[in-house]
């Protein structure tokens, strides 16, 4: 006997399975898709079980951070707090889907409700996985992690030596084994954070000179022994990439640098006649010199597309900016650009590349992704488009898309600018009922704050995905200004 | 109603819902959990194993994926990636895959439940939300009003 199929609707599915199915749908790009489908799918994705499906959504996740309590001076301060939403208000903010009057009851309440008038100026420094890396203005030696997910504080105990450089690792918590199944990695949330011990550079109070580095690792509660670097290297306006549990930055060694000046400000440290290196620590075998390793830089990455011989003809003037690191989902990614002037005639190029088949972060080729002239650059924005076109000298790099993988961020005279490395589109990014975002130019570089306060701008942007699926905040995009 | 093949392996038998039999070997069967715990449970001694949840055809497709997934412990792992995309492939539709979606639940087998949730979830990928609606007849219990909220949170800052 033949019976007709009786097929399934799917909705007639348990809600288990239809979960089974909805959470393999590529995340943030379907997420309002399948929301609008039916009551029933929106309910499914906004809540909190499915919520726990995903490996960034950490909501809820049973065991708070237990970091150890440092006793020293800083002990007031070594204290977790949990609340529903504190955040930085000020000196940080948050870009997420809806209007900014929502975003400001749910992701502003001062710092100082929780540190008291003594915390100064917070500011963020690095970021890594949910966490942020903040130090204080008006104490050096004051430094903090933030979780802006679960709206803990740890303080960390002062740092060995002044720190000019400061970076932030923690692993994710959710990681996919070989089956592609995501696993719990590092529900605990441990993290280090890296210090670079330096002093001032002898030809240009806009960058310094690193000598050492130390760690401190949040399982240990202490900072390592500092460990000296092999050469000491120039670093300015370094992007430290935390991949893998390890650090990456880029180091200079002898030609010189040149300091841009636009209306009598100091804005850039460009370099020439550089060797340049990528200099990786691995905290793990922490302790030994081991631990640091240099890697030549990309090939050609140094000097790239410098028109002429430029020493000799005194018409044309090149220069590379500092390499820009970032990690892509698994994937370190180096970008940076390369200006040219020939007869007062500016222009720039954007270079990505990633790090491929490296495994112990001492393999691995570089291999070039884009090149994009700022002639090819195009923009709805006729502004934007102006400024693309006459290559101006004062744009530079932000940071990755940390979901999107042809987005880099871009400052143009202080909005931040989206550029499609696919499509070479430029955007300037906005808010609805806001407008443009528009970040201040020409205050102190963030590492250079105490002490010396060079008149460089300084734009930190700290992108972290949020939440992604069942969110109603696709993304964030955490941005430091001074 | 156990047999034993020449091979010694030993076969037991499946019934579908709608009274189709199928003979396997246990090794082929015990790929899903809940069969497994059946012939553990002593249930299969009576006879053939009964699967009211699941039709003739739909198992018959069932059985065809154990028995790959099961005779292929040694061969390279992407020519059976190759095989479960053809087989979900030869599934032909999503109303179909439902079907075998809700099967792989009910037996517990992990691999294929894997497979065809992902082949769904692939079918949904890139739909608008009408063409979801309209591939698995669901009813759109949104007002417009409502509608709106929902694309609202879910609003972009930028693209």
């Amino acid at each position: 006997m033949i019976c007709p199929t009786e097929s399934i609707n799917i909705n007639d599915l348990p809600d288990n399975i239809l979960t089974e199915i909805l959470s393999r749908v590529p995340t943030h790009k379907c997420a309002p898709t399948c929301k609008l489908v039916c009551k029933q799918w929106y309910s499914l994705l906004s809540s909190s079980d499915f919520a726990a499906r995903f490996p960034r959504i950490v909501l809820g996740i049973d065991g708070l951070v237990t970091h150890p309590v440092v006793k020293d001076e800083h002990q007031k301060y070594s204290f977790v707090v949990q609340s529903s939403h504190i955040y930085l208000t000020g000196r940080c903010i948050s870009f997420t889907g809806g209007s900014h009057q929502e975003l400001e009851s749910a992701w502003s309440r001062s710092i100082s409700t929780y540190f008291g008038e003594e915390s100064g100026e917070i500011h963020i420094v690095a970021s890594d996985n949910d966490l942020l890396l903040c130090g204080s203005k008006s104490d050096p030696r004051a430094w903090y992690v933030f979780n802006p997910f679960t709206d803990e504080w740890v303080a960390l105990p002062p740092p060995p030596q002044f720190g000019r450089a400061m970076a932030i690792a923690c692993e994710p918590l959710y990681r996919k084994d070989t089956h592609g199944r995501y696993c719990p990695h590092n529900l605990a949330r441990r993290f280090k954070v890296l210090c670079i011990i330096g002093a001032d550079d002898r030809w240009s109070r806009h960058s310094f000179r690193g000598g050492a580095v130390a760690y401190y690792c949040s399982e240990s509660g202490v900072w390592s022994e500092p460990i000296n670097l092999k050469h000491e290297f120039a670093l300015a306006f370094t992007k430290i990439a935390a991949y893998n549990g390890k650090f990456y930055w880029a180091s200079y060694l002898g030609g010189g640098g040149i300091v841009h000046y636009y209306d009598q400000q100091a804005f850039a440290v460009s370099y020439y006649d550089q060797q340049e290196f990528l200099v990786v620590y691995n905290p793990v075998g922490a302790g030994s010199e081991t631990s640091l390793c240099y890697l030549p830089m990309v090939e050609g990455c140094c000097q790239l597309d410098l028109p002429g011989d430029r020493w000799h003809d005194p018409a044309v003037e090149g220069y590379y900016t500092p390499a820009c690191l970032g990690v892509f989902q698994g994937v370190l990614r180096l970008m940076r650009l390369s200006q040219s002037i020939r007869n007062h005639v500016y222009s720039f190029s954007l270079y990505v590349w990633e790090l491929q088949g490296c495994v112990n972060g001492e393999e691995g080729i570089w291999s070039l992704k884009y090149r994009i002239r700022s002639n090819e650059m195009s923009s709805e924005n006729s502004w934007v488009q102006e400024v693309a076109r006459e290559g101006h000298p004062l744009v530079k790099l932000l940071q990755f898309d940390p979901l999107n993988e042809d987005i880099v961020y871009l400052d143009f005279f202080g909005y931040i600018v989206s550029c499609n490395l696919r499509t070479r589109n430029l955007g300037a990014l906005s808010i609805p009922d806001v407008g443009f975002i528009r970040i201040h130019v020409g205050a102190g570089f963030i590492h250079f704050d105490v002490g010396v306060v060079p008149d460089c701008s300084a734009t930190e942007l700290h992108p972290q995905p949020l939440l992604l699926f069942p969110s109603n905040n696709s993304k964030i995009i955490l941005l430091m200004y001074l | 109603m156990s047999i034993t093949t020449e091979n010694n392996e030993k076969m037991i038998t499946l019934m579908s819902s709608d009274g189709e039999e199928f003979v396997v070997e246990e090794a082929v069967a015990a790929q899903s959990q809940t069969i497994k715990h059946l012939i553990e449970d002593g249930c299969s001694t009576e006879g053939s194993i009964p699967l009211p949840n699941v039709t003739g055809r739909v198992l018959s497709e069932v059985i065809q994926y154990c028995k790959k997934h099961s005779s292929s412990d040694d061969k390279e792992e992407k020519e059976l990636e190759a095989w479960d995309a053809e087989f979900v492939k030869a599934a032909d539709d999503h109303v179909a895959l439902t079907d075998l979606m809700m099967a792989a639940n009910f037996l517990d087998i992990k691999g294929l439940l894997d497979l065809v949730a992902q082949t769904l979830a692939n079918m949904i990928t890139g739909k608008s939300p009408e063409e979801v609606r309209r591939m698995w007849n669901i009813k759109n219990d949104f007002t417009p009003e409502e509608a709106e909220k929902v694309r609202k949170e879910n609003q972009w800052a930028f693209e």
